[in-house]
């Protein structure tokens, strides 16, 4: 025993450092990518707003409606990496044992307070693109293009959510399962 | 080395064997303990900013210590065994027999009671290694954050089947 945590006090500095490393990285990732969704975000408003300043004639309903569902996906996308980020920082293995399952079983549910976020992000992603195929009058080809885009949105977002429901029940499933079961023994 | 760094490593030399007892319950190859010791220190690592002094620090450490083993024995969950030896700590509260004394007896009953330990379940042996530890029943309750009557019931539950179970190995 003595010699095992002479070893691990010996590994103690560099595992500090790593450790430190890893908490900085994790956190900057998600923090990261919510600042630049926000960025998007912004910066989307500001070209608009600079296309309708410098030629208000040629600033359509829709190219208005366009650019504020991009404005919207990308805030929702923004809001997404920030639950995201608080969901990580909160991870806190001090909790009581029935608080920490608890927890971990509603990080892991299929259906959490991020899917309903980034189908609406998915959502306004879309009218953004339709919209911005849209001129009236509509024609054929209009219609046809509109069609188009629509069916390789939702083929993509279908490959997505496929893949994603694919990955939690790898992963995230048996993760869940145990921890309910636990809570379960643990509540008889 | 900054404040984080300067606590961190207060905490494990003074918890290190704490920690080390924890793991060699749930591991019997030297690795394994290695390897979950090392992601209990990860995981005080990444508690320590919210630790507010409200529970002892010896509850804190075992909250963190028992939730790990949770979590590293959910990776290989059948595999999880609960090891104990005749040095372990508190083990005549775990085997109340007057019989203890003869050698041969012991080790004969230890090799028995690893195995029954074996059959319990993973929160069993989370329970039965805080108590082997030497917790009380409301400092058990802290860490795994049911009431303190649910322990003494699940406790007594353990015991019970333990002394059924020797009792039955005895008769045969």
């Amino acid at each position: 025993m003595t010699n095992n945590i002479e070893n691990n006090h010996i590994n103690l500095e560099s595992l500090t450092t790593k450790l430190d490393k890893e908490d900085r990285r994790n956190e900057k990732i998600t923090k990261t990518l919510s600042y630049v969704y926000f960025g998007f975000s912004a910066l989307y408003a500001f070209i608009y707003i600079l296309d309708y300043i410098l030629d208000p004639s040629n600033f359509s309903l829709f190219t208005a409606l366009s650019g504020t569902s991009f404005i919207i996906a990308f805030t929702f996308f923004a809001l997404l990496f920030r639950y995201a980020n608080k969901e990580y920082r909160e991870v806190n293995y001090a909790l009581p044992t029935i608080q920490m399952l608890s927890k971990a079983a509603k990080r892991y549910k299929l259906f959490n307070i991020k899917l309903p976020l980034a189908i609406i992000a998915a959502l306004f992603i879309d009218a953004g693109i339709a919209l911005n195929h849209i001129e009236l009058p509509m024609d054929e080809a209009i219609i046809n293009d509109l069609i188009k885009t629509q069916i390789n949105f939702f083929s993509a977002i279908g490959i997505g959510v496929i893949a994603g429901v694919i990955i939690w029940h790898i992963r995230q499933k048996p993760i869940r399962d145990n921890a309910l079961a636990l809570i379960k023994e643990l509540e008889n | 080395m900054t404040n984080k760094e300067k606590q961190f490593n207060a905490i494990i030399a003074e918890n290190g064997d704490k920690i080390l007892r924890i793991c060699q319950y749930y591991n019997s190859n030297s690795d394994d303990q290695k390897d979950m010791y090392q992601e209990v220190l990860v995981n005080i690592w990444k508690s320590l900013e919210t630790y507010r002094g409200d529970a002892a620090i010896s509850t804190w450490i075992y909250r963190i210590a028992v939730n790990t083993s949770l979590s590293y024995t959910g990776k290989a969950y059948r595999k999880m065994k609960l090891i104990v030896n005749s040095d372990t700590q508190n083990l005549s509260s775990l085997i109340e027999d007057d019989s203890l004394e003869d050698k041969l007896q012991v080790e004969k009953q230890l090799s028995q009671l690893q195995i029954e330990l074996n059959q319990l379940s993973v929160i069993d042996k989370s329970l039965i290694s805080l108590m082997l530890e030497g917790l009380s029943m409301r400092e058990i309750a802290d860490v795994i954050g049911i009431t303190e009557p649910n322990v003494k019931v699940k406790i007594h539950r353990i015991k019970e089947h333990l002394k059924n179970q020797f009792n039955t190995q005895n008769n045969d």
